[in-house]
């Protein structure tokens, strides 16, 4: 009896040390876990030898590594990163992951989020600024299936209607208001969860959709374009602006220098992305494993067509569009995400980095 | 009497010394923060009082989902944990099941909830029903079985019956713990309904509030349903507490 | 009440039988007999989980590796955070009515509030999750711990008193030790919760983890992938308390007895 408690002893104590010894080699590494998952995509530079210092940088994501962050991903393994000296480490987001905070708290030094979201920090206070437009266009789009019979926003009266809210819900809001429709009264806006279950469960009847992401999500799911209808945000003229890149005031004052190279890398980045998609697709899915290749394809060729729209120069990835971003402050004030309009100078964003960058 | 006003005035003249401190500034000071990132307690007095009649519509909605799920997740609990004793040999698999709902996190079951009830409601319940199980089970389970030493053999020396020897011995010996195992739920029940309004198909409750305003950087508003939630989990559990003190006068945590 | 090694095993064999039988019924009526359209999401075949789980075992495991090392951590830090805490309450009946109070409290602020403040104070994201994993799970083991302090009975604690023992002497002889398998139901029911914390802190922003499994494989509708994270997950949560079972067990081994299993 006495030798089995003691085999049992042994055995739970090697347990707990094994496990506390993954535990600590495995804390370790996950400190610089970016850094090495940059490492292993730029296999072909051997980080170990660098001659020169490199300049370490981080950058927070809005959500999960995807292609919607290619030009990222396809800048570190191309080594663009290096090339410019510069120790990228990417941070993806996640359901309790705000950027404007991490950014601001010091985590990551560059921030990727939606004009609309930064513009309502900057309101409340917060010494962030805009430094880079990515997305020249919305992705928003309200999807439908065919037989609920939307085609025009006024068709929304009486429906079921999906949001993410937290801020995503602003576009919908000016689409409702530009068409005369009560969000109060005349439809039920509900709040969507991750999936797009809920619409194809017919528990709601129109859900909000990324041409990037959700859209494709329906189209794998076995529905075709001839099943769904799809209200456009750009089309229906209330599109407001999403990825940008924006710094705090007391970081870039410190780093000009050091982000006009990640600047220049990030464009060369988004420049090969946008240009062979399929490629770009690759490059996201092996930096991380879970979601299909497939849909990363999809999703990259779809995200091209918001970085570089038809008849856009690819060399002038990340411009900044002020009508664009005026017309964003301007739904954004009108439809009650800012309670005064948005003070748009030097101040709170600036072309300067992205002129220095391109020149 | 003395006893029930220093139960009350000890944890009050901490948190009016604490809110003092905080509205001052200094708990700023030491965690480097700025107002904007977390709000002074006036700004979020001021944010939830004239937001009131929402707020507390919001936490009705958060608070019934809990209760209710806390309930039946509670009940739950308790049935297995009485088969788990009448049943020793069989009845135990039972709390390794259990055990494995307690290790879905919320964020998973929420979504699963969501592809069975359509409404928020019905969602909330299943999520807190689930996370309340595991903590009284397993209280409930350790004390119908940690007897009294010779107490179980009084009981046989009287030839008293398993029925007899369930109502008058392990009944009552569990009591302290269900108490236990309901202050564990009170928090975790809350909390629950909270997270799962993150996701639920709805635009009512605390979860939503918080989620929704924090995320636009309305950071008073968001601490203001915080403050609503906590507010709400120390009043059940004062209510758990009276309640406990009734129940088992007996027990030597109440002397 | 004794209960041999190998009934204990053929129980164990039917239970687990019994789960793989029920689970495979309900998921044959969803998609059968209600023909839900959705049935393969809702509740798909344990079958075709485990296959998912084969083919992508490496990841899984990899995944499991991070998050259970990272619970084992947050559990450990928690555990003892939980304890102490419960003791100093105990020693101090003011110290227990200032503190109850705002442990619930402290429970109530969700990670989505909690989350940017860590990182604000702590400035590094691996230290802050092992931080929220702690804070998550430490909760209900100083309930536990505290009520089982509580539930010593005065005549004992009077009696050493009275043959002039240390207050360090009647914790170490008599309140610690009685107080044992209150800890050990705490520590039962925070392992699967470090669990939980732990998958949890992973979506924060983590590359690797249990937790990114899942939310990737939700957010891609991904089901499959998503389903056997969800099983994972709950065989960690078992893993975790078997383990505890088996410290106390260790310890405490007149407790297992009466718990109707012998070692």
């Amino acid at each position: 009896m006495f030798k089995k408690r003691n085999l049992k002893l042994v055995l739970v104590m090697l347990l707990m040390v094994s496990l506390l010894m993954s535990a600590c080699s495995s804390s370790a590494p996950a400190s610089t876990e970016s850094a090495s998952a940059s490492e292993t995509t730029t296999e072909s530079s051997t980080s170990t030898d660098t001659p020169k210092e490199m300049d370490k940088m981080t950058i927070q994501l809005k959500w999960l590594p995807q292609s919607q962050f290619m030009g990222y991903y396809m800048a570190a393994s191309k080594g663009y990163y290096e090339d410019e000296g510069i120790d990228i480490e990417i941070l993806p987001g996640g359901s309790d992951i705000i950027p404007e905070q991490q950014v601001y708290n010091g985590v990551a030094d560059v921030g990727v989020t939606w004009v609309s979201s930064l513009l309502k920090y900057q309101s409340q206070g917060w010494e962030l600024k805009e430094v880079a437009q990515v997305f020249q266009k919305s992705a928003m789009l309200l999807v439908s299936k065919a037989e609920t019979g939307i085609t025009s926003p006024e068709d929304l009266v009486g429906k079921k209607v999906g949001s993410w809210f937290g801020g995503n819900e602003y576009e919908i809001y000016a689409l409702l208001e530009a068409n005369g429709i009560d969000r109060e009264k005349d439809l039920e806006l509900v709040q969507q969860d991750f999936t797009m279950n809920q619409i194809l469960n017919d528990e709601i009847d129109a859900a909000s959709a990324m041409t990037y992401n959700e859209y494709g999500l329906l189209l794998e799911s076995g529905l075709s374009d001839a099943d769904l209808n799809v209200l456009d945000m750009n089309d229906e003229g209330v599109a407001m602006l999403e990825d940008c890149l924006f710094v705090t005031d007391e970081w870039i004052a410190e780093n000009e220098d050091l982000f006009v190279r990640f600047l220049r890398a990030s464009i060369k980045g988004w420049q090969d992305a946008c240009a062979d998609p399929e490629a770009a697709g690759q490059v996201v899915y092996d930096a991380d494993q879970s979601v299909s290749l497939e849909h990363q394809v999809y999703m990259a060729k779809e995200i091209a067509k918001l970085v570089t729209p038809e008849g856009f120069d690819p060399a002038k990835i990340g411009y900044i569009d002020m009508d664009a971003i005026q017309q964003t402050a301007d739904l954004a004030y009108k439809y009650g995400l800012l309670t005064e309009p948005a003070v748009l100078d030097d101040t709170t964003i600036t072309s300067k980095y992205f002129e220095e960058a391109t020149k | 009497m003395m006893n029930k006003v220093k139960n009350i005035l000890w944890p009050l003249l901490f948190g009016i010394a604490f809110l003092a401190l905080w509205q001052m500034g200094y708990v700023h000071k030491v965690l480097d923060l700025k107002p904007f990132q977390l709000p002074v307690p006036l700004e979020i007095v001021q944010t939830l009082h004239a937001n009131l009649p929402k707020a507390i519509k919001d936490c009705g909605v958060t608070l019934s989902g809990a209760f209710i799920g806390m309930m039946i997740g509670s009940a739950i609990g308790f049935m297995i944990a009485v088969i788990a004793t009448i049943f020793p040999k069989w009845g135990y698999g039972g709390l390794i099941i259990i055990t494995a709902f307690n290790a879905m996190p919320i964020v998973a079951l929420s979504p699963i909830m969501n592809l069975y009830f359509s409404t928020g409601m019905a969602q909330k319940i299943g999520v807190v029903t689930i996370v309340c199980m595991a903590a009284m089970a397993m209280n409930a389970y350790s004390g119908l079985n940690t007897l009294k030493p010779y107490s179980m053999d009084l009981m046989h020396s009287v030839a008293a019956e398993r029925w007899v020897i369930f109502k008058k011995l392990r009944l009552p010996n569990c009591m302290p713990n269900v108490f236990t195992a309901f202050k564990i739920n009170v928090a975790a029940s809350i909390i629950a309904a909270i997270i799962s309004e993150y996701f639920a198909t709805s635009t009512a409750g605390l979860g939503f509030g918080i989620k929704d305003n924090l995320r636009k950087a309305e950071m008073a508003m968001g601490w203001s349903y915080i403050v609503v939630a906590s507010l709400a989990g120390v009043l059940i559990y004062i209510v758990i507490l009276l309640l406990e003190r009734n129940v088992i006068k007996w027990h030597a945590s109440q002397r | 009440m004794t209960i041999s090694k190998h009934e204990r095993r053929l129980v164990t064999a039917v239970w687990l039988v019994g789960i793989l039988a029920f689970w495979e019924i309900m998921a044959f009526i969803l998609k059968y007999v209600v023909k839900s359209e959705m049935a393969s999401v809702k509740l798909p075949f344990l079958h075709t989980i485990f296959i998912t789980m084969f083919q992508n075992a490496g990841m899984l495991l990899e995944a499991s590796a991070v998050t259970f090392s990272r619970a084992l951590l947050g559990f450990a830090i928690g555990a003892v955070i939980g304890v102490v805490l419960a003791i100093l309450m105990s020693l101090s009946k003011t110290l227990e009515r200032i503190a109850f109070p705002y442990l619930i409290i402290s429970q109530m602020i969700p990670v989505l509030g909690l989350a940017p403040i860590i990182f604000n104070i702590v400035r590094d994201m691996n230290l802050s999750r092992i931080i929220i994993a702690a804070y998550i799970t430490f909760f209900p083991v100083s309930v536990n711990m505290l009520s089982g302090l509580k539930s010593v009975d005065q005549e004992k604690k009077e009696l050493l008193y009275a043959i002039a023992a240390s207050k360090f002497n009647v914790y170490r002889k008599l309140m610690l030790p009685y107080a044992m398998p209150y800890l050990f139901t705490g520590l039962k029911i925070a392992a699967p919760m470090a669990v939980t914390a732990s998958i949890l802190v992973d979506m924060l922003g983590s590359k690797s983890g249990i937790g990114v499994k899942m939310l990737y494989s939700l957010y891609s509708s991904s089901m499959d992938i998503f389903w056997a994270s969800v099983i994972t997950s709950a065989i960690l949560g078992i893993v975790s308390y078997y383990l505890v079972i088996n410290a106390e067990h260790f310890f405490l081994p007149w407790q297992s007895g009466k718990e109707g299993e012998t070692a």
